[in-house]
């Protein structure tokens, strides 16, 4: 059982930074995501931390013990591949085999083990097909099934859902989820898809060209962005440059050239500083009164069904656009007053901090 | 029209190929089962006993083993050493080495009689020329470069993330290779060897520059029978020639029992 992982890691491509020193605490049984836009270092990161690659610098410590010297072979690890890297001329007990095999494990053991590994991700009695023959959801769950018969240290797993579609990458996600708690799993999860990380984390790590721009639990990265580019990722899609001009503990006020954003400041912002406040489309509401605190007016120019709700685009006075999720449908041309919710709205620095 | 046109076209070209081939083929062969063969359309009689003939006359017993032992420590050879040098060309870049590749493969391109000459100066420099040693060695120098170029692409196409799988799941760097790289690779090696086992058969050139009397292959032995000094019957050495040909075919056939060229694609990884 794993207490603690901790590294600090550096890589370099030639003059290209890949990851600048990034450090970080894990600990025994914790679910830490890395989550960044392609080409942040996450994937190169968890090949670090496999041994596929050397770091320039830095080092891993395991409960306490170097480990970055070793191959990968010597870590313990179990990794899982976003294309699924099954041994195409194996059959899928032998995949799932694989890692006891060449420890030297004796047939007669492996069988059970294999069978049970099976059970454990749905798919009892395909041992003898090949990977071939298999969906892509199976063949991922057999992916999932070698890397957790070797009984990982660490699991490992780099973006496992990107290659399977909507409906099962939902259903894998709760399989990662339970199999993680069940099995009292320590495991990095690397991904580009805000919505994975947020249900699957204890932790969140958001990465930016190879730094750490902010980490913490899922709501708090959710909830409380720090920087434009966590916001951004986070699904705050409108963006106001405002000027502060009061600070009061977690409230601050901005105003722009007409209108007034109570909202939630993260970073401590002194008044008069540039600053943006930010909100999601879901989180805007139609005002009940056309004027107040908070509330902004405009014309629709979009409307879009999309179930549950109606997704709306409106201009403003100065001519930006806000985008909304309303409960009612609202005609395209109409004047609209839409209401910024203060708790809902996040009053950032307008420098985007990750530089 | 011009599709009939076409068609009459190609089946002529079969018809005329077809023909030819068994023009040739089947004189020989016709040949060198004749007692006696003048000036009529078939031998007025026929006998066996040009195989025998030839068999004790050109030793052919000796011949074969010759034969066979190059052909396959050259395969073997070719494959032990190519297989290593196809998967570091193929995981590894680095600067020259497209100009690496092409001097790699110079003795693929180049006629073998420009470099065979003195290749052959040089072995028999060094007491080498004229033994099996020296024909195995000459053969290897246009046959390990085909091994490669051959493995190559079958190399390449094995994703490195399977494997980076099997390393983090408890693999050494042999076990990789025994476990997932040569299995993957097999339609390659066999493939490469058939190249490789084929061509060694058939090299005249260099075989022919090396070999002293007792280490002649088949091909060799039988260009001298035909042009060195004294009179043979004709009927021995097409009966030579009909071995030959059947030795090759023999091999072609039973290598294409394993070998499909046709499929060698190998169905790999999904993506990348």
């Amino acid at each position: 059982m794993v207490t603690s992982l901790a590294f600090r890691l550096t890589k370099r491509f030639g003059a290209k930074i890949v990851l600048d020193d990034l450090a970080l605490e894990v600990r025994g049984r914790e679910f830490v995501t890395f989550l960044g836009p392609s080409g942040c270092g996450k994937s190169t990161a968890l090949n670090l931390l496999a041994g596929l690659l050397p770091p320039t610098a830095g080092e891993i410590r395991l409960d306490g013990v170097r480990i970055d010297g070793l191959p990968p072979e010597r870590r313990g690890f179990g990794m899982v591949f976003q294309n699924y890297a099954l041994f195409p001329h194996l059959t899928v007990g032998a995949n799932v085999a694989f890692g006891l095999a060449v420890r030297g494990l004796a047939k007669a053991e492996l069988a059970p083990r294999v069978r049970r590994m099976l059970e454990l991700v749905r798919l009892a009695g395909l041992e003898d097909r090949y990977p071939g023959q298999l969906s892509g959801g199976q063949q991922q769950r057999v992916a999932i099934a070698r890397a957790l018969a070797v009984e990982p240290r660490l699991l490992l797993l780099d973006e496992p859902l990107s290659n399977l579609d909507a409906k099962l990458r939902l259903e894998m996600r709760g399989e990662i989820k339970r199999l993680h708690a069940e099995l009292g799993l320590t495991s990095i999860y690397v991904t580009h898809d805000q919505t994975e990380a947020l249900s699957l984390s204890d932790r969140i790590v958001v990465l930016r060209d190879g730094r750490v721009v902010q980490a913490g639990p899922p709501a708090e990265i959710h909830d409380r962005p720090r920087t434009l580019f966590v916001a951004d990722f986070m699904g705050y899609r409108n963006a106001f440059p405002v000027t502060v001009s009061s600070a009061e503990g977690d409230t601050v006020v901005g105003h722009a050239r007409d209108v007034t954003l109570r909202g939630l400041g993260v970073v401590a912002l002194a008044p008069g500083t540039a600053a943006v406040a930010v909100v999601r489309p879901e989180d805007v509401e139609v005002a009940p009164e056309p004027a107040g605190a908070n509330v902004v007016r405009g014309t629709v120019r979009f409307t879009e069904y999309l179930g549950r709700e109606h997704g709306v685009e409106v201009v403003l006075g100065t001519g930006q656009t806000l985008m909304a999720r309303l409960p009612r449908p609202v005609t395209v041309g109409s004047a609209l007053a839409l209401r910024l919710p203060p708790e809902r709205v996040v009053i950032l620095p307008a420098e985007d901090g990750a530089r | 029209m011009r599709g009939r046109l076409w068609r009459l076209a190609v089946w002529l070209f079969v018809v005329g190929f077809v023909l030819n081939l068994v023009g040739i083929v089947g004189h020989v062969v016709v040949s060198s089962f004749a007692r006696r063969w003048f000036a009529t359309p078939v031998p007025s009689a026929f006998t066996t006993e040009w195989y025998a003939y030839a068999w004790r006359e050109f030793q052919l017993d000796q011949v074969l083993m010759v034969t066979l032992t190059v052909a396959g420590t050259v395969t073997a050879a070719a494959l032990l050493l190519g297989f290593p040098a196809a998967y570091l060309l193929a995981r590894h870049e680095f600067r020259g080495k497209g100009p690496l590749l092409l001097l790699f493969f110079l003795p693929l391109l180049v006629p073998q009689m420009t470099y065979g000459i003195p290749l052959a100066t040089t072995l028999y420099r060094y007491r080498i020329g004229g033994t099996v040693a020296g024909v195995i060695a000459a053969n290897l120098v246009p046959m390990l470069p085909l091994a490669i170029f051959v493995l190559l692409p079958f190399v390449e196409q094995i994703s490195v993330n399977l494997e980076w799988a099997a390393r983090v799941h408890g693999a050494t760097r042999l076990q990789v290779f025994r476990r997932v790289i040569v299995p993957l690779a097999l339609p390659g090696l066999l493939t490469a060897g058939l190249l490789v086992l084929v061509n060694t058969v058939a090299n005249f050139e260099l075989t022919f520059l090396l070999s002293g009397a007792g280490s002649q292959t088949l091909v060799v032995a039988l260009y001298y029978a035909v042009f060195a000094a004294g009179m043979r019957p004709i009927y021995s050495v097409d009966a030579m020639a009909v071995i030959y040909m059947t030795i090759v075919l023999a091999m072609l056939v039973l290598a294409l029992r394993f070998v499909r060229p046709t499929q060698m694609v190998f169905r790999l990884d999904r993506r990348d």
